[in-house]
């Protein structure tokens, strides 16, 4: 669904490359309204029904990729409001990472069954005969449903020969796997910061373009260049985001062009992950724990945290892929900075955990990325490059797509006992993360290597990407075959030591 | 038919790779299933910066359709530009398809 909302898409965009514009022409942010006129110009509204709101909108967005945090229309002040605080040239956003941008959002009506006017009265009306709660009368102009009786079952949907009875329910709340999204006292969207495990899920999937996450491009293009070291640490996902004839060697120069030192691929951590894990499983499965699962996707390890706390310990201790590479770099670079770039909007999160806040500074997606790579007006696939990135074995670089950690991790439990059967189980996108662990909670998934990922199609289809899942699989299959690596043990930029936490 | 898709930075970020999405699927489905006009051919090419973008503001995505530029360049514009080349008298071929389907 994602590709098709093209609008919205490109408002985000739009405003990730002004932000980033912002920052490297130092444009006074007390001027940031003049921003709204620069990016929604003229008199005639584009988007949305008229233009002021459209801008209104689009400050609330600026605002939000600055750092701020979202506001009602109650608080909707001076478009500059708050601006010093986040001025600055280090980490500045605080949790909620999600919010809903109340003014744009439409409060669309929660679950329903209803019927459309394509209702021809019939005679046989079978949806009146099925439903189990009598809440079908046929009335002068049609079947008309009793919405305080229905149980929204969707018999009588499945039974009209006109298809003229439809079920619906808010795309928002639809596509949230945890079932945080409620309303407010507007019937507008909410989100429960408690239970939200900040996938991006209902940021893909709203029409209205009326949720947004958090942004750090601002300050750390203030970062980069108040002087500063700063190394940047790629996700696998990255191969093909960048233009359909960007190399991933060329996407590593584009980014030392931005004034960042030096690019370590997270594929790198990948396979200090993979080492730990399998060493892990066979410790530990299934002698001292049931089944392992994995744990580099941040929103699949926080959904088990919050709402299976009693198998919570059967996830993977070891440290993420984006731990392990920030490490690598800040034991030979300790005052420099690190940003991780990725397809993820949770890891801007999970750079905010106590363990892991020292090593990841910055987190950053690809589309802000793309944006920052438009306002310096740089053409990666321009850049010439020489040489081959090699970082990361094959498998590390499959990461990427969905499967591929528990097929990494897998291969290296053969390599270590090849008579060892290992039975794995992956699960995509949020709500059958939360099937699989239900089961497991059941003693149905013992013995397993549990992957799971809160993106359909694993970190390709994650909500910061800017490419269709299907085109950037191909590319990062074609990267992953040119390792040199086959495997994360014969990796020769791992030491020995980085094995084990 | 000739259509060049930019692929630079600017056009990337707005949209260049759900454009290539499209006309693929558009190459595979209508054109290809439906066997249009005979002496019809499809070319989908990708191509670095036109420096279209580089002078003037908000362009992007930008397409060549057989050496005509399109500035702001949307999948339904570009796909119906290509059903019009298709079908020889294409209101005629588009009643067809739909008896067919």
């Amino acid at each position: 669904m994602k590709e098709s909302y093209n609008d919205i898409i490109k408002i985000r965009r739009m405003v990730f490359a002004d932000i980033a514009r912002i920052a490297y022409d130092d444009i006074d942010l007390k001027k940031l309204g003049d921003e709204t006129y620069r990016l929604i110009p003229g008199e005639k509204a584009q988007y949305r029904e008229n233009i002021f709101r459209e801008r209104a909108v689009i400050g609330e967005r600026l605002r939000l990729a600055l750092g701020l945090d979202a506001r009602t229309a109650a608080e909707t002040g001076a478009i500059s409001e708050g601006i010093e605080d986040i001025d600055v040239d280090t980490r500045v956003y605080t949790p909620p990472l999600v919010s809903v941008i109340k003014i744009a959002c439409e409060a669309c009506p929660t679950k329903s069954v209803f019927v459309t006017d394509n209702c021809r009265k019939c005679l046989a009306h079978p949806c009146k005969n099925v439903c189990p709660k009598n809440a079908i009368t046929i009335e002068k102009g049609g079947a008309v449903i009793d919405q305080a009786k229905c149980i929204k079952c969707g018999l009588c949907k499945n039974e009209c020969p006109y298809h003229a009875i439809v079920e619906y329910e808010r795309p928002c709340s639809k596509s949230c796997g945890v079932n945080a999204i409620g309303s407010d006292y507007l019937g507008r969207a909410e989100i429960d910061d408690f239970k939200c495990v900040a996938c991006g899920k209902c940021i893909q999937e709203c029409p209205f373009g009326a949720i947004a996450d958090k942004s750090e491009i601002y300050q750390l293009i203030k970062t980069i260049r108040s002087g500063k070291q700063v190394y940047a640490i790629i996700a696998p996902s990255f191969a093909g985001q960048f233009g359909a004839l960007t190399t991933p060697e060329q996407v590593f120069a584009g980014i030392r062009q931005l004034g960042i030192k030096e690019v370590v691929e997270v594929g790198l951590g990948a396979d200090i992950t993979t080492l730990n894990e399998a060493k892990e499983f066979i410790e530990m499965v299934p002698e001292k724990e049931p089944f392992m699962g994995t744990s580099c996707c941040y929103s699949w390890k926080l959904m088990v945290e919050k709402n299976f706390p009693e198998i919570n310990d059967y996830i993977s201790e070891s440290s993420t892929p984006m731990v392990y590479s920030s490490h690598y770099i800040k034991k030979s670079h300790p005052d420099s900075k690190v940003v991780f770039i990725g397809p993820c909007i949770s890891k801007k999160l999970e750079a905010l955990q106590e363990n892991v806040k020292d090593y990841v500074d910055f987190v950053i997606t690809f589309e802000e990325l793309m944006g920052m790579f438009v306002a310096k007006g740089i053409e990666p696939s321009e850049i010439e490059v020489d040489g081959k990135i090699e970082q990361a074995s094959v498998t590390g670089r499959g990461y990427a797509v969905g499967g591929g950690v528990a097929k990494a991790v897998e291969a290296r439990i053969h390599e270590l006992n090849p008579d060892q059967e290992v039975k794995i189980e992956c699960a995509e996108g949020l709500a059958e993360c939360v099937k699989i662990m239900k089961l497991a909670k059941l003693g149905l998934k013992n013995g397993l290597l549990l992957e799971g990922m809160a993106c359909n199609y694993g970190c390709i289809g994650g909500p910061g990407t800017v490419v269709t899942a299907a085109r950037a699989k191909k590319s990062v299959a074609d990267f992953s075959k040119e390792s040199p690596f086959s495997s994360p043990a014969e990796n020769a930029n791992i030491k020995s030591e980085e094995i084990l936490k | 038919m000739r259509i060049e898709v930019c692929v630079g930075s600017n056009c990337t970020m707005m949209g260049a790779d759900a454009i290539i999405v499209s006309l693929e699927n558009l190459k595979e489905t209508i054109l290809e299933k439906n066997g249009i006009r005979p002496d019809f051919s499809l070319e989908i090419e990708i191509v670095r910066c036109l420096g279209e973008c580089k002078n003037k503001q908000s362009v992007s995505p930008v397409v060549i359709i057989d050496g005509v530029v399109h500035h702001n360049a949307s999948r339904e514009e570009i796909m119906s530009v290509i059903l019009d080349a298709a079908f020889e008298c294409h209101d005629h071929q588009f009643e067809t398809l739909k008896d067919n389907n």
